[in-house]
């Protein structure tokens, strides 16, 4: 292999200053033309004062000043005094030199997908979250994906603070894969499978070598690099912490009772009463609108019935024409107000259109503090009576997020309680 | 490569006086208001006009240079030169950068002003 020309040793020099840089694109590409023309002329200038080629090449590099410390401070002519001092520090423009080594793709690989997950599944995750959890788990999100961003990068430039960060970054998903296998045994963590692929290749010799031309990760950038990989999991956290923001279902209570009459023992009519009261109505972001809504386990009068929970049980005596029921209305206990116009949760027959349907609750007449009853009144279409007793569901579901429900038959009341959402496919009758 | 990326020894040459941000370009617009110059030129001169009194390294006049045309204080542009010779990018004094010429002048003569008056 031939030694190099003076002019290729110029270049060189003009290439380990910018590689000390965080200069890219045009800007470095003028830069390197600038340096190089100075050193071109300074060498030139050396031969004619007498030197030889070579010598005139040293004295211009020599002259010319430190790679990193002039790298540096390109940077900082670039670049704000903050993103100097960070990004700057991080991702200096060092080339990747080709000949990567063993387990370099995959390493890279585990942090594309990282920020590849982060992107889509944070975007699914964090849709479903209240406003306040959004904005906490969004944000640790985009700061823990801007580094894997940044570790992807100054993996290329061989810098070893982002192989630590691959290697924490793999042990974390090693880590979330087990905790998530012994939690449900039936799943496997797809990220925890090609963190074990990675593992090897972070934790051996090639990829270390690699790295070694670059600075050693100190303490405090250690400590960085853990904090960012865990930032990942501040979504999940936020997701099962309190938001006072929100309601919860401590702050919606309802009791449900039936008054039957009997003939022979079966039910002929009855008389459902639910007191609904709410202690505040800012339910934030959606309001009151979706979600009260009552079981059809009285069956259905009309032909017409649209509304049926799914997988609601039946009455073991058939289905339809068993019972009629008239319109279920809000009224307020302290005004006396029936605001059956506006407030309606059911408007049964023709339509069994409870709050599903979002014509339930006006969040705009309901006043916190205040109880509403609501009543229902039904008859048996069967002259001898139902042969069971009817019970009633009635349920409130906060967007999926929370919801409660309480259950009553003719013998006992029913006081709300959590339930989960959505609505179970198979719910108990107590 | 790899010792000098590995460590920074913030070295001097000796008799080199220490010159903050401000007074090197100072110095640099100072020479730039006498004419168009470009890199290798402005140290060229700064060197033999101070009669080697200020010897930077010669690199350091470019991240100096790009930060006061990141300021809008001089601008720079290409100029061809003969074949076989990389082209060079001259620099000169814009409006912004005479007026900071002016004051950085003012400054420098009262803080001068002060200083003999203590020294003599």
């Amino acid at each position: 292999m031939r030694p190099p020309t003076p002019a290729e040793r110029l270049r060189t020099h003009v290439d380990r200053i910018l590689d000390h840089s965080s200069v890219y694109g045009s800007d470095r590409e003028d830069l390197v033309e600038e340096l190089y023309g100075h050193l071109w002329q300074r060498w030139q200038d050396g031969m004619a004062n007498g030197l030889s080629s070579d010598a005139a090449a040293d004295a211009a590099i020599g002259s010319f000043g430190e790679a990193s410390r002039l790298g540096r401070d390109m940077t900082s002519a670039y670049h704000s005094r903050l993103y100097a001092s960070t990004i700057g520090v991080l991702l200096p423009a060092v080339a990747g030199g080709g000949d990567e080594p063993q387990g370099y793709g995959r390493a890279r690989s585990l942090l594309f997908l990282t920020g590849l997950f982060a992107v889509i599944g944070g975007a699914i995750f964090l849709s479903g979250q209240t406003p306040v959890r959004l904005f906490v788990g969004a944000s640790a999100m985009l700061v823990a994906f801007c580094m894997t961003v940044l570790a992807y990068r100054a993996l290329g430039r061989r810098q070893s603070w982002a192989l630590v960060y691959v290697r924490v970054l793999a042990l974390g998903f090693i880590a979330e894969g087990i905790i998530e296998f012994v939690v449900k045994p039936a799943t496997v963590s797809l990220m925890g499978v090609v963190a074990i692929v990675v593992l090897p290749a972070a934790f051996g010799p090639d990829l270390a070598g690699w790295v070694s031309v670059s600075r050693r990760t100190g303490k405090a950038l250690g400590a960085v690099i853990v904090a960012s990989v865990l930032l990942y999991s501040v979504p999940l956290a936020a997701s099962v912490m309190p938001d006072p923001t929100q309601a919860s279902a401590a702050d919606l209570s309802i009791t449900v009772s039936e008054a039957c009459t009997r003939t022979a023992g079966l039910v002929m009519s009855g008389t459902v009463t639910a007191s609904i009261r709410w202690a505040r109505t800012d339910f934030m972001p959606y309001g009151l609108r979706t979600g009260m809504s009552q079981t059809d386990e009285f069956g259905v009068s009309s032909a017409s019935d649209t509304y049926l929970l799914p997988n609601a049980p039946q009455f073991p005596y058939g289905l339809d024409d068993e019972v009629v029921g008239t319109t279920f209305t809000l009224v307020d206990t302290e005004t006396g107000r029936n605001a059956a116009a506006d407030v309606t949760m059911a408007s049964w027959p023709p339509f069994f259109e409870v709050g599903a349907f979002n014509l339930g609750i006006d969040p705009g007449t309901i006043q916190a503090g205040r109880t509403y009853v609501a009543t229902f009144v039904f008859v048996s279409q069967r002259a001898a009576g139902l042969p069971d007793d009817p019970a009633f569901r009635i349920r409130y579901d906060h967007q999926g997020r929370w919801g409660i429900q309480a259950f009553a038959t003719c013998t006992r009341p029913g006081v709300a309680s959590p339930v989960t959402t959505p609505d179970p496919p198979e719910y108990p009758i107590p | 490569m790899n010792d000098d990326q590995r460590r920074e020894p913030e070295q001097k040459p000796e008799g080199v006086p220490h010159l903050s941000h401000g007074d090197y370009g100072l110095l640099i617009l100072g020479l730039l208001s006498r004419r168009e110059m470009y890199g290798y030129e402005i140290m060229t001169e700064l060197r033999d006009t101070t009669s080697r009194a200020i010897d930077l390294p010669e690199g350091t006049v470019y991240p100096a240079l790009r930060r006061l045309e990141r300021d809008g204080i001089v601008e720079g542009r290409w100029v061809e030169a003969a074949t076989g010779t990389p082209r060079r990018r001259y620099y000169k004094l814009t409006l912004k950068g005479e007026r900071a010429l002016a004051d950085g002048l003012a400054e420098w003569r009262r803080f001068k002003a002060a200083a003999d008056s203590v020294l003599g």
